[in-house]
């Protein structure tokens, strides 16, 4: 019969049919008798099949909005701060980063609303909505973000990374 | 199992991750926003169960797709690109844990508390286990987060992403002898470990 350390090293081979019929029943024939190996064989077998059972989670609702302010941010410190190419641009303004935030707010499948976000108003929900490309392609709404959304959201636009933040708590407090 | 649907099967019309990769190398940045779209949630599982917190995980998928967005001419049509998102990640999580100092392991209470939804039914659905102790997902999280961060990543990319033992070679870089005895000792560690765990509740 095989020892045990040579069962136990073949048990993933064994759970996965991947041995040949002559190892396959060594196999077998090691837990048919030693009860120690057939116990550790079931809890692997079982513990495969719970860990590939394991609930999935899903990245925040802003999980995009957070992404564009990185590489925005990333390209801002590199000396970089507006890269224009087709058809995107880097070094947004705070309006246009929070009418982009907003837009993604609104157009994923949020279950919570976010207070902090939606009182922007519907102009900037409007214009926020020709973004086809969400989280790189900022062109239009560079262009659109006007002074007086700018004013409008003043506070907010002065510390978008500090709103963003702040709006990732409320959405860990909602799924905790 | 949280492997992305682009992977197990690819429908018709949708861009294969290769295609989507090289047009965002040629500039087509709508192909960067559908590779964040496809990949942000198997990766956000994968570095979860790899750290062990939500925030921290979600910290490292957002860095994750900078470096792509950095550095999207590296890659090279050789590899699969879920390999190669998923070797960044695995980097960047391993990294991370390096960094950090041990964490407290939660106290026994906590997870003993409430975890109705995911709990195994009973006995009567595993006759074969000889201890009528629920094992919840935080006391398999538990177990995770003892294993040493090469098992970790293994059997993460095994038996919760679902990666073929060809992939993992790719995306550890080890041969696919190494691989195999390597997930293979992980199972059995963690088997293990979470027998201990059980054992001191
Ligand atoms: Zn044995």
């Amino acid at each position: 019969m095989i020892s045990c350390d040579t069962a136990k090293s073949m048990l993933s081979d064994y759970l996965e049919h991947t041995l040949t019929p002559d190892e396959r029943s060594s196999v077998e024939e090691h837990l048919s008798q030693c009860h120690e190996c057939k116990r550790v064989y079931d809890d692997v077998a079982f513990l495969t099949a719970k860990l590939r059972a394991l609930p999935a989670i899903q990245t925040s609702e802003d999980f995009d909005g957070q992404l564009r302010l990185r590489i925005s941010g990333n390209y801002a410190q590199t000396n970089h701060p507006v890269i224009s190419k087709k058809g995107f641009t880097f070094g947004l303004s705070g309006a246009a980063l929070i009418a982009v935030i907003t837009f993604f707010i609104l157009t994923t499948n949020s279950p919570e609303p976010q207070p902090l976000i939606q009182q922007s108003s519907n102009q900037i929900i409007n214009r926020a909505n020709q973004v086809s490309s969400p989280i790189v392609r900022t062109q239009s709404v560079s262009k659109a973000a006007p002074v007086e959304i700018a004013n409008d959201n003043d506070s907010l636009n002065q510390q978008p990374q500090k709103v963003n933040q702040e709006n990732i708590k409320l959405v860990d407090q909602v799924k905790n | 199992m949280v492997k992305t649907e682009s992977v197990l099967k690819k429908t018709d019309n949708s861009p294969t991750d290769e295609e989507l990769i090289a047009r965002f190398q040629q500039g087509d940045n709508y192909a960067f926003d559908l590779l964040v779209k496809r990949y942000k949630d198997p990766l956000l599982n994968f570095v979860y169960r790899f750290v062990g917190e939500r925030e921290e995980a979600e910290d490292i998928v957002q860095e994750t797709f900078l470096r792509l967005f950095k550095n999207k001419h590296y890659y090279r049509e050789i590899a699969k690109f879920s390999t190669w998102i998923y070797t960044i990640a695995g980097n960047l999580a391993k990294t991370e844990l390096r960094r950090r100092k041990r964490r407290k392991l939660l106290s026994i209470s906590h997870f003993m508390s409430t975890d109705k939804d995911y709990d195994i039914p009973d006995e009567d659905s595993n006759p074969e286990r000889d201890t009528n102790t629920v094992i919840t997902d935080k006391i398999i999280q538990q177990a995770i987060d003892k294993l040493s961060p090469k098992f970790k990543q293994v059997i993460l990319l095994r038996d919760v992403q679902g990666f073929s033992y060809e992939e993992i070679a790719q995306i550890v870089g080890i041969p696919l002898g190494t691989v195999k005895s390597r997930v293979n000792r992980a199972r059995l560690k963690l088997q293990e470990d979470l027998q201990q765990l059980m054992n001191e509740q």
